[in-house]
C-alpha cells in the first residue's frame, strides 16, 4: 500500500524561514536589539538600580514618578529627592546597586570631555575623589564633545529608532493594507451604487464631512489645554465618525430623492481607479523631499516623525496588497465564499485578507529597515527628533564636527546597517518563504 | 498607444496639481509670521510709533496678499457664536492666496507657473534667482553619477544572470547587498574621514567643488575642470552607489526573463555561441526595464542630494534645502519642492512614454 511521507513537518513556515545561517543570525539580532530597546532604561542609567539611603531602599532607575520622599527622624518635614537632580556619585548611600552602564544619554560628564577615545585614560569622581576610571566606570565607546556617553546614546537610540520604525510601518501598514485590500477587491465593477445618493454624497456630502470632520476638530483641537495621545485619538476617531455620518446622511437623501423623482441609476464606484491613480499621483513626489519638508515645518518630536514616514510610505504596501487581492479575488476558495452567499464583508476579512497579510508584513519589514534609515539621516542632519533625544544619527552628526573622533562616526554607524541588514535580511527571507515559486 | 499617451498625459495633470497643492498647504503651514520676517528684515532698527508700526504690518499683508482667502471654496462657520458657530457657510473666492501663488497678482508677483517662487527671508533675493544659480550642480551629479551606475551595473548584472547561482553571483548579490544597507550619510562620512583626513590620508579636499579662492584667472574651461576633479571624486562615488544596487538586481532580473523566452531558446538551437546570444540577442531586450526606470533612480538621488551635498558642502539644490530648513526660509525650502517635485513627475511621465513606446504590449490599468 503506498503510503504518503509526512510532508508537514518540513514545509513548516518558520523552518523555511530560518533554513539559512544568515537568517537565523539575523533573527538573533532583532531579538537581540528588541531586547536591549526595552530594557535601555535598566541597562544604561547614571541612576543606580537600587540605592539604601538613610533606611530607605528605593530603586530609582525602574521608579516612574521620579522621585521619593524622605523621612527623618530628627524634623517633621519630609526631605524630597527628586532623582533627576541628585548628583548620585557624591550622594551619601549605604548601599548601591549601579545599572550596567553607569551613564544616562546626553548628560555630560566634564571630566571625561572632550572626545575621550575608548582607549583615551579617562578619569571619573566618587564621593569627592577623581581617580583612573575602573571596569566599570570607563567609558567603553568613548565621549562626545560634552563628554556624553557613547555606548548609553546608542543603547537609547536602538528605542528611538525601533519604534520609530515599528510605529511608522504599523501606519503605514494599515493605510496600505486598508486602500491595496479595497482596490484589489472591489476593483471597479464590483461596488454599484444610486446614482442620485453618489452625486449628493460628491456635491453636498464632501463639503460637509470637510467642515464637520476637519474644520471643527481642528477649531476644537486648538482649544484643548492637554494634548495627550488618548485625547489625540479620541478626537481623531470623533472626527472619523462625524465625516462617516456626514457621508452617509447626504447619500441616503440623495437616494431617497432620487427615488421620489423616479431616477434609480445605479452606476459603479471605480475604487480601484481611483486608488490607484492616487497612488501613482502619491508616488510622484519625491518621497524624502517630502519627508524632509515636512518634517522642517513641524515641531521636532517623536510622535510626528512616526506620523510622517508612516503616512508617505504605504504606497508600496497598498501596490503590493492590491496585486495580491487581484490573484486572491480570482481563487475558486472566494468563488466558492460568494456562492454560497456570505456577506462581502465577512469573505474579504475571514477568507481574502488572511492571504494577503502575510506578503503585506514582508513590505513591512522591508518598510521599518528605510524607515531606520530615514529617522537616521534626518537626526543626521539635525532635523525630525528634538535636539535632546539621542539617536544613532545625531550621534553620527557630532562625529562629523571631528574627524578624528572616530568612535563617533564608527560605532553609531554600525549600529544603523547592522540593524538595517538585518531588517533586510529577514525581509528577504519572509518574501523566499512565502513565495512558493523561489523555493 | 495614442489613447494611452492621452490618459497618460491626462494623470500628469491632477498630479501637478496635487504637487501644488501640498507645498501651497505646506506653505501656509509653516511656523512663523511672514509680515514679521519681512519687517525684521526691512527694519532699520529705528523707533516706529505703534499705529504707524500696524499701517506697516497691514501694508506689508496686502502686497503679500494675506488678507485673501486661502483657497477657491472657503468653508467656514456661519456665525461666531452659539448654534451659527457649527452651521458651515460655503463662499467661492476667485481672488484667494492659491490662485495669487499659483499665477500671480500681475502687479507684483508672476506666480509659481511663471517661475516666481517669492522673495527668500534670508537673502532677501528672488528665488528662482537662488534656484538657477544651484540647479547645475546638482544636474551635474545626477546625471554623471547615474551614467556611472548605469556603467557599472549593467555588466554586473548580466555576468550575474549568465552565469545564475554561480560563484560570481553569489558574491557580487552579497556584496551589494551590504552596499544596499549602509546608509549614505554613514559612507560619506567614512569616505571623508578616510580620505580627507589630515590624520589619515589626504588625497581629497574635504567640502566644496572648486578651490577655496576660487578658480586661477585666465583659466580656460577643460583647465577648470580639472582644478575641480579631486573635489568631484567623493561626492560621486557617495552618489553613484546608492542606486547601483537597485540597478543591478533589476539588469539581473529582467536578464533572467530573456534568458528563459523562447527565441532565446532558438537561437541556442541554431548554435549561435553564448556569447553571441548573451551580448547580440538578449541584451537589447533585457534593457529596457533598466532604461525606462531612469525616472525612478531620478528623485532618490535628489532625495540623497540633501544628505550629501551637506556633507559636502556642494553648492546644488540639496544644500538649498538643507540650508533653508536650518535658517528657516521657506520659501526656498518650498520652491525647491515643488521643483523636484515637478522634475520627478515629468520624469516618471517620460519613462512611461518611452516604455509604451518601446513595448506596444503596455495597456494603461493592466
Amino acid at each position: 500500500m503506498l503510503k504518503e511521507k509526512p510532508v508537514k513537518k518540513n514545509n513548516r513556515f518558520l523552518k523555511r524561514f530560518a533554513h539559512r545561517r544568515t537568517v537565523r543570525l539575523a533573527a538573533y539580532f532583532l531579538l537581540l536589539i528588541a531586547v536591549v530597546a526595552s530594557f535601555a532604561n535598566v541597562l544604561s542609567n547614571e541612576k543606580p538600580l537600587y540605592v539604601k539611603y538613610k533606611g530607605e531602599h528605593l530603586f530609582p532607575a525602574l521608579s516612574l514618578n521620579g522621585f521619593a520622599d524622605i523621612v527623618n527622624n530628627d524634623s517633621t518635614n519630609p526631605q524630597r529627592l527628586v532623582y533627576a537632580n541628585v548628583n548620585w556619585r557624591e550622594l551619601k548611600k549605604e548601599k548601591v546597586i549601579w545599572c550596567p552602564i553607569v551613564f544616562s544619554p546626553g548628560k555630560s560628564d566634564w571630566i571625561n570631555s572632550p572626545f575621550k577615545s575608548p582607549n583615551d585614560f579617562q578619569t571619573y569622581s566618587e564621593n569627592g575623589k577623581t581617580s583612573e576610571a575602573n571596569f566599570r566606570n570607563r567609558h567603553w565607546l568613548g565621549t562626545t564633545k560634552t563628554g556624553a556617553d557613547v555606548l548609553s546614546g546608542i543603547i537609547h537610540g536602538t528605542r528611538v529608532s525601533l519604534t520609530i520604525g515599528i510605529c511608522s510601518m504599523i501606519i503605514a501598514g494599515l493605510t496600505g493594507i486598508l486602500l491595496g485590500a479595497m482596490a484589489g477587491f472591489f476593483g471597479d465593477h464590483r461596488i454599484r451604487i444610486s446614482k442620485s445618493g453618489f452625486i449628493t454624497g460628491i456635491i453636498l456630502g464632501l463639503p460637509l464631512a470637510w467642515f464637520y470632520g476637519v474644520s471643527v476638530p481642528l477649531r476644537y483641537f486648538g482649544q484643548m489645554e492637554n494634548t495627550s495621545f488618548l485625547s489625540i485619538l479620541a478626537v481623531l476617531l470623533f472626527a472619523v465618525l462625524l465625516i462617516a455620518i456626514c457621508l452617509f446622511i447626504t447619500f441616503f437623501l440623495g437616494r431617497l430623492t432620487g427615488r421620489f423623482f423616479k431616477m434609480s441609476g445605479q452606476t459603479f464606484l471605480h475604487v480601484d481607479q481611483f486608488i490607484s491613480r492616487g497612488i501613482e499621483i502619491f508616488n510622484s513626489i519625491p518621497r524624502i523631499v517630502l519627508i524632509i519638508t515636512l518634517s522642517a515645518i513641524a515641531r521636532p518630536s517623536v510622535i510626528n516623525l512616526v506620523l510622517i514616514i508612516g503616512l508617505t510610505s504605504w504606497t508600496d504596501i497598498a501596490r503590493l496588497v492590491r496585486a495580491e487581492m487581484l490573484k486572491v479575488r480570482s481563487a475558486e476558495y472566494i468563488l466558492s465564499a460568494e456562492a454560497s452567499g456570505i456577506k462581502t464583508i465577512r469573505q474579504v476579512y475571514r477568507h481574502a485578507l488572511p492571504n494577503v497579510v502575510i506578503p503585506a508584513i514582508t513590505a513591512i519589514t522591508l518598510g521599518i529597515a528605510s524607515a531606520i534609515l530615514t529617522e537616521s539621516a534626518l537626526s543626521f542632519l539635525g532635523i525630525g527628533v528634538p535636539a535632546d533625544v539621542v539617536t544613532w544619527g545625531s550621534l553620527l552628526n557630532e562625529g562629523r564636527q571631528n574627524f578624528s573622533a572616530w568612535w563617533l562616526v564608527v560605532f553609531p554607524g554600525l549600529a544603523i546597517f547592522c540593524t538595517v541588514t538585518a531588517f533586510n535580511i529577514a525581509g528577504d527571507a519572509l518574501s523566499e518563504s512565502i513565495d512558493t515559486t523561489k523555493r | 498607444m495614442r489613447s494611452y499617451l492621452l490618459r497618460r498625459i491626462l494623470v500628469f495633470i491632477p498630479t501637478l496639481l496635487v504637487i501644488s497643492l501640498i507645498s501651497f498647504v505646506i506653505l501656509i503651514n509653516s511656523p512663523g509670521d511672514p509680515v514679521e520676517r519681512m519687517m525684521q528684515a526691512g527694519g532699520t532698527g529705528e523707533f516706529i510709533p505703534a499705529p504707524l508700526l500696524e499701517k506697516q504690518r497691514a501694508e506689508i499683508r496686502h502686497r503679500l496678499g494675506l488678507d485673501l482667502p486661502v483657497f477657491y471654496f472657503n468653508i467656514q462657520s456661519a456665525g461666531n457664536d452659539g448654534i451659527s458657530k457649527y452651521l458651515p457657510s460655503v463662499s467661492f473666492n476667485y481672488h484667494n492666496q492659491f490662485h495669487r501663488w499659483l499665477f500671480g497678482d500681475g502687479i507684483n508677483t508672476l506666480g509659481i507657473i511663471r517661475g516666481d517662487f517669492g522673495t527668500s527671508y534670508q537673502t532677501q533675493q528672488p528665488v528662482s534667482k537662488l534656484i538657477a544659480d544651484r540647479i547645475g550642480w546638482s544636474l551635474f551629479f545626477t546625471l554623471t553619477s547615474i551614467f556611472f551606475a548605469y556603467i557599472i551595473s549593467i555588466p554586473i548584472g548580466i555576468k550575474s544572470a549568465a552565469g545564475r547561482n554561480g560563484r560570481f553571483d553569489r558574491i557580487s548579490s552579497t556584496v551589494l547587498f551590504i552596499l544596499y544597507s549602509l546608509p549614505l550619510f554613514w559612507v560619506a562620512t567614512l569616505l571623508l574621514m578616510t580620505f580627507a583626513n589630515p590624520d589619515v590620508l589626504y588625497i581629497f579636499p574635504a567640502s566644496g567643488v572648486k578651490p577655496v579662492f576660487g578658480y586661477p584667472e585666465e583659466s580656460g574651461f577643460f583647465r577648470r575642470i580639472l582644478i575641480s576633479l579631486p573635489h568631484l571624486v567623493l561626492p560621486t562615488i557617495c552618489y553613484t552607489y546608492s542606486s547601483l544596487t537597485f540597478l543591478s538586481r533589476l539588469m539581473r532580473n529582467s536578464m533572467l526573463e530573456i534568458l528563459g523566452s523562447d527565441y532565446i531558446r532558438t537561437a541556442r538551437a541554431k548554435g549561435l555561441s553564448e556569447k553571441r546570444i548573451l551580448w547580440v540577442h538578449a541584451l537589447k531586450n533585457s534593457l529596457f526595464p533598466i532604461i525606462t526606470v531612469f525616472a525612478h533612480v531620478f528623485p532618490a538621488m535628489i532625495g540623497g542630494s540633501v544628505i550629501i551635498e551637506s556633507i559636502f558642502s556642494i553648492p546644488g539644490m540639496g544644500n538649498a534645502i538643507y540650508q533653508s530648513i536650518t535658517t528657516q526660509d521657506y520659501p526656498v525650502l518650498i520652491a525647491v519642492f515643488s521643483i523636484t517635485g515637478l522634475l520627478t513627475a515629468v520624469g516618471y511621465l517620460i519613462s512611461d512614454i518611452i516604455y509604451a513606446w518601446v513595448d506596444p504590449r503596455i495597456s494603461f490599468s493592466k
